[in-house]
């Protein structure tokens, strides 16, 4: 079987900036209370939902900040231990807290402010009892974590949790390599642009203009 | 060898009082270690958006140390140069003690220091780190075999073949620097001036310290004889400096030249940081005071100046280290992901930072006590 190389098309003219999709992440993953794997930004004025510009020429939009699974990622290149590494038939960026030395040499070498975080603190959860996914990832004091695109859900043949529950259908989800595909043709027929491309990072998520 | 004789029984000072005192800072840093392996890298004031502070500038300041004295012990012998050879010993032995204390800093970093061991099980040899790690082995057998044959063996010929490995191993503290210098993500750090500027650091941070060491041990009663010209290495610390400030423009001016966002906001961020008026002014004094003939070369003021290159120089480290972070290169509204404001190292990071500086101490002491390390009378 062919590798798959899974990608993200995000939709920017659908996405509404509800922020389900940064919850239902938190959810599902069973975030500790300070972690936001998938971040809903506002690209417009100072502060979250506030727009750009002077009334009546006001401008606002939102993109959603995960890990882009890049092509050629920073990260893992710079991982001493190899607790960070690129899954070949999936093309998902992995992590993996049991080996983590929490040297946090990777969030400094990932070029996408804050898609990696820290447990500072042993992590602490907001309802006291795990909630998601019976086979979410665990979470450790002093290691990194990150979005794995549900890389649990993706083996069940489901996808990641933010697409499925996205109201506003702004998010798809599915193998950039096979050309048929419903995000390959989304690439292929709309105009979009990727995060920092300049970095020459490869990123695997798309954003629909 | 015909400029040095070997004074094999200098008078000896042991510094007990110091001792105690570095003993005391150790055990300090040792109890603020602790705390922060209890509350997690979270008792330090790092956060997300700025991973690494004051132990990685710890750790490139005294991997720089150990390299820069490698450098300054090895020359002499590898070129002839009877001015500098007198501190030979003591540069290899400082070199040995800054290693240690150096690769602790790292140690004091890890959220897991207990995983230190699949560095060697699972390392990744593509990772910059690994390199500096395999660096930071190779410069301890160097450095230790060095020092052990400077201390038995009387011809400087026979010296040789182990001061040129010293003096590549001292080079090749521009490997440190791709640490950073390899982040295309950091903006500031991504530059091929930084090996350089790193050497050159590494240089002035050697200079200084055995400066200091010199003017220090002889007014703690040590038998440093008249021997030793001090000019050519406060000639060295203060060019050494002043081609860093120098770097610190180039730095500057290219970035402010380009006029790109992300490039202004690191030359904003830089004339912001109180660190950066701290390394310029500091630097600046240094080399007055090591240069203008009214001050030049008189014990007092030479150790000033050396105090003042070494502040410049720590400076120089932490702002380096903050200046990676100092531009996100999303920087959008959002939920709050870190504490809002930049990087001042807290309490605890002090404590051990205290603490691994007492070690140093404390390893110097013990060296200058029970190794004849003092530089000795010319014939
Ligand atoms: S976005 Fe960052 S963390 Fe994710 S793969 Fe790319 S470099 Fe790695
Ligand atoms: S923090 Fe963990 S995953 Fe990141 S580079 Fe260090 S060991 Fe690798």
């Amino acid at each position: 079987m062919a590798n798959k190389h899974y990608g993200m098309v995000i939709d920017t003219k659908r996405c509404i900036g509800c922020h389900t999709c940064s919850v239902a992440c938190k959810l599902e993953n069973n975030l500790p209370d300070k972690n936001w794997w998938n971040r809903t930004l506002t690209v417009g004025g100072e502060d979250m939902d506030t727009p750009a510009g002077v009334f009546p020429n006001l401008k606002m939009g939102f993109i959603t900040l995960a890990c882009q699974h890049c092509e050629n990622p920073a990260c893992v290149k710079v991982c001493p231990v190899g607790a960070t590494w690129k899954d070949e038939a999936t093309g998902i960026v992995m992590q993996d807290p049991s080996k983590c030395l929490g040297c946090r040499y990777c969030m400094v070498a990932c070029p996408y402010t804050g898609v990696r975080e820290f447990n500072f603190e042993e992590p602490t959860y907001a309802t006291g009892f795990a909630v998601g996914s019976i086979d979410a990832p665990i979470h450790e004091k002093s290691t990194v974590e990150k979005c794995t695109f549900c890389a649990h859900r993706v083996v069940k043949g489901e996808l990641p949790f933010c697409v499925e529950v996205c109201p506003a259908r702004a998010r798809h989800f599915g193998d950039l390599n096979d050309p048929e595909s419903e995000v390959s043709q989304l690439v292929l027929n709309r105009s979009h642009f990727r995060l920092l491309e300049e970095k020459g990072t490869e990123p695997s998520v798309y954003f629909l203009t | 060898m015909t400029t040095t004789t070997v004074n094999e029984t200098p008078k000896k000072s042991n510094l007990p009082v110091w001792l105690v005192v570095s003993g005391l800072l150790f055990l300090l840093g040792v109890f603020a270690w602790i705390i922060q392996l209890r509350q997690g890298v979270g008792a330090t004031s790092l956060h997300n958006l700025n991973a690494w502070g004051a132990y990685i500038a710890g750790f490139i300041f005294f991997m720089g140390l150990s390299a820069g004295m490698l450098v300054l012990g090895s020359l002499p012998i590898l070129f002839n140069l009877p001015r500098f050879r007198p501190y030979a010993k003591l540069a290899a032995f400082v070199a040995l003690a800054s290693l240690v204390v150096g690769g602790l800093f790292i140690l004091v970093d890890l959220g897991h220091p207990d995983r230190l061991w699949r560095l060697v099980r699972f390392g990744n040899l593509g990772s910059p780190m690994l390199w500096d790690l395999l660096l930071t082995v190779a410069y301890l057998i160097v450095a230790t075999v060095f020092l052990r044959r400077l201390m038995t063996v009387k011809s400087d010929d026979a010296l040789k073949p182990i001061a040129l490995l010293a003096f590549f191993a001292g080079l090749a503290d521009g490997l440190t620097a791709f640490v950073f210098a390899t982040q295309v993500g950091r903006e500031f750090w991504f530059s091929a001036v930084q090996p350089i500027a790193f050497f050159v650091a590494a240089l002035a941070s050697a200079g200084a310290l055995l400066l200091l060491l010199m003017v220090g041990l002889k007014a703690a009663g040590y038998n440093v004889l008249e021997c030793c010209d001090l000019a050519p290495l406060a000639g060295l610390t203060a060019a050494t400096v002043g081609l860093g400030l120098l770097l610190n423009v180039s730095e500057l001016v290219t970035h402010w030249f380009s006029r790109s966002t992300n490039a202004l906001e690191i030359v904003n961020a830089m004339l912001g940081s109180p660190l950066f008026w701290v390394e310029v002014i500091a630097g600046i004094a240094a080399i007055l005071l090591l240069l203008l003939p009214a001050t030049r070369l008189q014990s007092g003021w030479m150790a000033a100046g050396a105090v003042l290159a070494l502040i410049y120089l720590a400076a120089k480290r932490l702002l380096f280290v903050n200046m990676g972070f100092a531009v996100q290169n999303i920087n959008y509204a959002g939920v709050q992901i870190a504490p809002v404001g930049g990087y001042t190292p807290g309490l605890v990071e002090l404590g051990v930072i205290l603490g691994l500086i007492g070690l140093f101490a404390f390893l110097l002491i013990l060296g200058f006590n029970n190794l004849r390390l003092a530089p000795t009378a010319r014939s």
